[in-house]
């Protein structure tokens, strides 16, 4: 009975015209968005990798120079950019791409895409996630609100449920039908991703893609489903079609744009990101450290005096010059010791406001699935916040370390000369950056309330309309 | 066989039907006559479960309709004003879907053979119901009824809006169908059809069946005085 | 008789209370989308005003050093730094646009402070802004141009789907076309009252919300290009109720009239925009700063490696400040300004290649605009706000520009190593943000609003051939 409806209502979905028509713009849309997704993704790992290439053969070939130089001269670390990007380029756009490592600062990653192409606005971003998370809920809306509403409207309902047919069991096969009809629309995709994945040169943007892709494909079908079961279920609550489409547009309207803009700016005045210049005044004070309030000037002579008094001590002689390490670098890298709780303790505020925010708005996902996809797509297609903390964080580990690294070197070799010329082939034993993103086992602990959130969000609807079904008397 | 006992429904103080008793058996057809508001509509929405009823009884071959829903409307067929069907699929297509929705499979030849019955002309079938007239429309309802081996038909104003020729057409099928032994409920407005195709004959007034009694006990002109006079009462 | 239609759809609309919610709907977004405009914008103002009360406290106090300095009253030793021209920094702000608050657009994405010393270095001008949460970023403010160019079309539509397929099905268009009247008359007449509910409330509730709401003072501007504002808004809403007027006139049902209108709605508002950034993406792609930071690098390395011999040669190639020298700058310091400037001449022409590729992707997004009422109204509001990237490239070109004057009035004293004279302090530039000009910006944005209007008489134009062939019985059986 559930196969003869669902057969039936795939039948007329089918011979729709109008639905035939958007099924295909749908595909398109789709299939062109990939395509250009994969294209820009495909090129930004390939620029990626000659630039860091590049970034490391001009750290090599400094030449002979002074190592503090060197750790100004410092590095460049790109961020990684993953397959499932082509997907879902999430926050990407306004994300910094690079951080430049260098002595005696933790910088932001910089130069964010979204600043360097011209002015398309904000909703302007074509990309497989968009048409997933907007578009396509739109066109199950259109494909889906007249199922009940629309049987009563025209009186095939009451012929259906004469011959013994039950609403529960119409209402399942209804969205049977209307999944069907979405899966047949997602297979393309599914299809390219499938083939990109098996031809993609293993190491290069793939750090454990495949499975990265599945969980975003579980949400996206959780999400979509939901949207499918809540037609039905306005369609069976509606007194007629087009209260049942008004409301289900509205009810779009809302889950999709209204609320994830509307809590995204209560978040922003419920914890406010510090501006630019508080953030880095709050560093300049050395807020976090064990001289905060302290100028930097007076920090550095303070520690200067506390570190040649202990040095002459523990060597026992007199002046600096005397002493068996160079005093310049050692004091290098006890201020750049002094100065890492205070940028610790900065960016640690820093991403605990950010997360606070994505917090309150994961709060308001209750009412916006849209909120808990864009979060779980996002996070496992590694371009969402925590990915950019994520690199952040493993970035600033090396800059420590390699800025050790040269100091000891010059500390060691510079023993006893005011000023230290390194030989150009020192710069080789210096570390590299290598970063791998975090497993998606990691980044899915994060998302598991999005996904919980997915679940509840697909099942409770079509729950709901069969709960409502079996009591209803759809004709009265 | 159709039985109501003691049928009513009300909404709020309306009385909407009023303790019918009313019988049908196999091979009978029962006109339900009457105006507007009179609750002809009501005592089929009763018959097929589509609203809940207010006190009685309403029994389909025995089996009460709201104990056993699945069961009396596998005994049934319904017929409505207007046999709305989906109007991009093909009038086999439909009659395949809503015989499978009531248990039973059709192959191509016995919906064939269903159309023919029905008196559909070949080829009619496959043609998509959106082009189809209203008696072809009726036609597929009693298809669809034949099909499912109703043992009751239950019709509401089937005969409204048909020419003179469909309207014969539909009565003559529906005395065959009646022949083998099929219990028949029909609301209808039409005094000389009811004459025509009815073995029995109720006329109902503010949800009261007010006369109850055989077609063959009075000729044309009486039934129509009877009616009237009940009308102006 | 139109009086009577006009009287007659008013009463309707009171009744149905749908003109009510409607306008309940446009005052609540309306306020809110300025409140959280306005609660931006004064952020932004308070960060400008205490950005240029620091810079000119510095510099009033490193005046005042400098003058005791030379004056005697104070010694080296006392200030350090007094009139070293590597240390002293220039600064340039962008404030907020005169309409920011309005307008947002992608203003909360751009730097709005150029911080220029001699020894920094180019890339750096604008660096270590990028502090706000990117997720945040992303899904941007809840600003009125997002009511107008999103919300506004879908309202109007709303209301005016079923102008003539209500009546149809309820069966009371036979009724009113029976009486001297077309149906083009009865359908103009309604979208028209409908319409103009709509963009009633909508510019009434902008502007008590403004005037209520906008941060004080107001920029002398603001007004005037409020009044701009309007008119685009005027002709964005016109050209929405032109195509219900089309849709309606093809005389639907209302079903198939709302399905039509709500797929107009998403083709014209977030697909045609969507595929103008894409295509202008694919033609001219976004230029990568990669090429610009290796080869900035690879430059630095070069000139690191000449080192001091660039110092002797500059000192050769000048020899007139031989006259001057001191020693109140290291040597590694001018090499290392020396060393910047090779660098920046090396990345000139990639910086350029950059610029020209972001020119060449801008024109083409801007000349696609004009096929897209959705994108040009958008881009038109930015414009009007001050938050246009226009203008943001414009603050970029001056702040390049103040850098090249800076480091011409500070590289002689600072190649002689001697620090600056009270005389060469106090001349050196201290240029403002110029905001673009009204005439300007009324040349930019003005064309839009007859090209709006075109593509409304399209609209129109369609619409008048559907309704002469207007059947008012039943279409389909």
């Amino acid at each position: 009975m559930i196969a003869a409806v669902a057969r039936k209502e795939f039948l007329e979905i089918v011979r729709d015209g109008r639905l035939r028509w958007l099924a295909i713009a749908c595909v398109i849309l789709v299939v062109v968005s990939a395509a250009s997704g994969l294209q820009v993704t495909l090129t930004q790992i390939r620029d990626q990798n000659i630039a860091s290439q590049v970034d490391r053969e001009n750290f090599l070939a400094q030449g002979a120079k002074n190592p503090h130089a060197a750790a100004h001269f410092g590095q460049y670390a790109f961020r990684p950019v993953l397959l499932p990007a082509a997907i879902d380029p999430g926050v990407n756009a306004y994300m910094g791409s690079m951080v430049w490592l260098e002595a005696h600062r933790q910088n932001l990653p910089e130069f964010r895409p979204a600043e360097d192409g011209a002015d398309f606005g904000r909703a302007a971003r074509l990309s497989v996630a968009w048409a997933l998370q907007f578009i396509m809920p739109l066109f199950i809306i259109v494909m889906t609100s007249a199922a009940v509403a629309g049987e009563r409207e025209r009186g095939t309902l009451a012929l259906a449920l004469s011959q013994g047919l039950r609403l529960p069991a119409m209402l399942l096969g209804k969205a049977l039908a209307s999944v069907g009809v979405l899966l047949a629309l997602l297979l393309p995709l599914a299809l390219l991703a499938t083939i990109v994945f098996a031809i993609a040169v293993p190491g290069t943007g793939m750090h454990g893609s495949g499975q990265r892709l599945g969980w975003m494909a579980l949400g996206y079908l959780l999400y979509l489903v939901g949207f499918a079961g809540l037609a039905l279920l306005v369609s069976l609550l509606a007194p007629n079609r087009r209260n049942a489409f008004f409301a289900l547009v509205s009810l779009w309207l809302l889950v999709t744009v209204a609320v994830p803009r509307v809590a995204a700016d209560m978040a922003a005045t419920a914890h406010p990101t510090p501006t630019p210049t508080e953030f880095w005044a709050a560093i300049r004070r050395g807020e976090g450290g064990a001289m905060a309030g302290v100028s930097a000037a007076e920090r550095t002579a303070t520690v200067r005096a506390e570190l040649a008094t202990e040095l002459l001590e523990r060597y026992e002689v007199e002046r600096v010059q005397d002493l068996p390490v160079n005093f310049t670098a050692v004091l290098l890298q006890r201020l750049e010791e002094k100065d890492a709780p205070v940028f610790d303790h900065n960016y640690a505020r820093l991403w605990e406001t950010y997360d606070r925010q994505r917090r309150y708005q994961q709060r308001a996902a209750v009412f916006s699935p849209a909120i808990a996809i864009r979060g779980l797509s996002g996070g496992m297609a590694g371009t969402d916040p925590f990915a950019q903390q994520h690199f952040s964080a493993a970035a600033e580990q090396h800059r420590r370390s390699f800025i050790t690294e040269l100091n000891t070197l010059q500390a060691v070799e510079g023993a006893g000369r005011a000023f230290y010329v390194a030989p150009a082939d020192s710069w080789a034993d210096i570390g590299l950056f290598s970063y791998d993103p975090p497993p998606a086992s990691e980044v899915l602990s994060r998302h598991r309330g999005d996904l919980w959130l997915l679940l509840a969000w697909a099942l409770l609807p079509l729950g709901l309309a069969h709960l409502l079904a079996r009591r209803a008397r759809p004709l009265s | 066989m159709l039985e109501a006992i003691d049928l009513t429904k009300r909404y709020g103080d309306i009385v909407a039907l009023d303790q019918l008793n009313l019988k049908v058996g196999p091979g009978e057809i029962c006109c339900l006559l009457g105006a507007n508001g009179a609750g002809k509509t009501t005592t089929i929405q009763l018959f097929l479960d589509f609203i809940p009823r207010s006190g009685g009884v309403a029994r389909i071959c025995g089996h009460d309709v709201v104990e056993e829903p699945v069961k009396t409307k596998s005994l049934l067929a319904y017929i409505p004003e207007v046999v709305n069907l989906y109007g991009s699929l093909s009038g086999r297509e439909n009659l395949e879907y809503f015989s499978e929705i009531a248990g039973v499979r059709l192959a191509r030849p016995q919906s064939d053979e269903l159309g023919a019955r029905a008196g559909l002309q070949e080829g009619v079938l496959d043609r998509p119901v959106s082009s189809y007239s209203k008696g072809m429309r009726q036609k597929i309802g009693i298809a669809i009824a034949l099909a499912k081996g109703a043992r009751v038909l239950i019709m509401d104003e089937p005969l409204s809006g048909l020419d003179p020729k469909a309207a014969n057409e539909f009565s003559t099928l529906l005395k065959d169908v009646a022949a083998e032994g099929v219990a028949a409920l029909m609301a209808t407005h039409d005094v000389f059809r009811a004459k025509e195709v009815g073995s029995h004959i109720g006329i109902m007034k503010r949800g009261r069946l007010v006369d109850h009694l055989p077609t063959s006990d009075i000729d044309h002109a009486d039934l129509e005085q009877l009616y009237l006079k009940h009308m102006h009462d | 008789m139109l009086g009577t239609l006009i009287r007659h759809d008013l009463r309707l609309l009171v009744r149905e209370r749908s003109a009510l919610l409607v306008a309940v709907l446009i005052v609540a977004a309306v306020v809110y989308a300025v409140w959280s405009g306005s609660s931006w914008k004064a952020v932004q103002l308070a960060e400008f005003d205490a950005a240029r009360a620091e810079y000119e406290g510095l510099i009033a106090a490193e005046l005042s050093s400098l003058q005791a300095l030379r004056r005697g009253e104070l010694t080296i030793a006392d200030v350090p730094s007094a009139g070293l021209p590597h240390t002293v920094q220039a600064q340039l702000l962008q404030p907020p646009g005169p309409l920011a608050e309005l307008a947002i657009g992608e203003a909360d994405l751009r730097p709005t402070r150029a911080t220029i010393t001699a020894t920094g270095r180019a890339q750096d001008m604008f660096r270590f802004y990028e502090v706000e949460n990117p997720a945040l970023l992303a899904l941007g403010r809840f600003d009125l141009a997002f009511v107008i160019v999103y919300l506004v079309p879908l309202l109007i539509l709303g209301m005016s789907y079923n102008v003539l397929s209500s009546d149809r099905e309820s069966g009371a268009l036979g009724l009113l076309l029976s009486q001297p009247l077309t149906a083009a008359q009865v359908a103009w007449a309604r979208i028209g009252v409908r319409s103009a509910l709509v963009v009633g409330v909508l510019l009434a509730s902008i502007l008590v919300a403004w005037l209520a709401l906008t941060p004080r003072p107001i920029d002398p501007q603001a007004l005037p290009r409020l009044g701009l504002w309007m008119l685009v808004v005027l002709a964005y809403c016109t050209f929405w109720a032109c195509v219900a007027a089309c849709v309606v006139a093809r005389n639907g049902s209302s079903d198939s009239n709302a399905l039509t209108l709500l797929l107009t709605w998403a083709t014209l508002t977030l697909l045609l925009p969507a595929t103008i950034a894409l295509l202008a993406q694919s033609v001219s792609p976004t230029p990568s700063r990669l090429e610009y930071i290796t080869t900035a690098r690879a430059a630095e390395n070069a000139a690191n490696a000449q080192g001091g011999e660039l110092l002797q040669g500059y000192l050769l190639d000048h020899p007139e400040i031989e006259a001057t020298r001191e020693d109140a700058v290291a040597p590694f310091v001018q090499t290392f300004v020396l060393v910047q400037q090779r660098v920046e001449a090396a990345v000139q022409p990639v910086s350029q290649r950059f610029e020209g590729r972001l020119d060449r992707q801008q024109r083409i997004a801007g000349a696609l605009a004009w096929v897209s009422p959705a994108s040009l109204t958008q881009s038109a509001l930015a414009e009007l706000a001050g938050s246009s990237l226009a203008r943001h490239r414009r603050f970029e070109a001056d702040a390049r520009q103040l850098r090249r004057d800076w480091l011409t009035a500070v590289e002689s004293p600072l190649m002689a190593g001697r620090r600056l004279s009270v005389d060469e302090f106090e001349a050196l530039p201290r240029p403002q943000f110029s905001e673009v000009t009204l005439g300007r910006v009324a040349s930019v944005v003005v064309p839009s609003i007859p090209m709006l209007l075109l593509f409304a008489g399209l609209a129109l134009a369609l619409a008048r051939t559907a309704f002469r062939r207007f059947v008012a019985g039943s279409t389909s059986p």
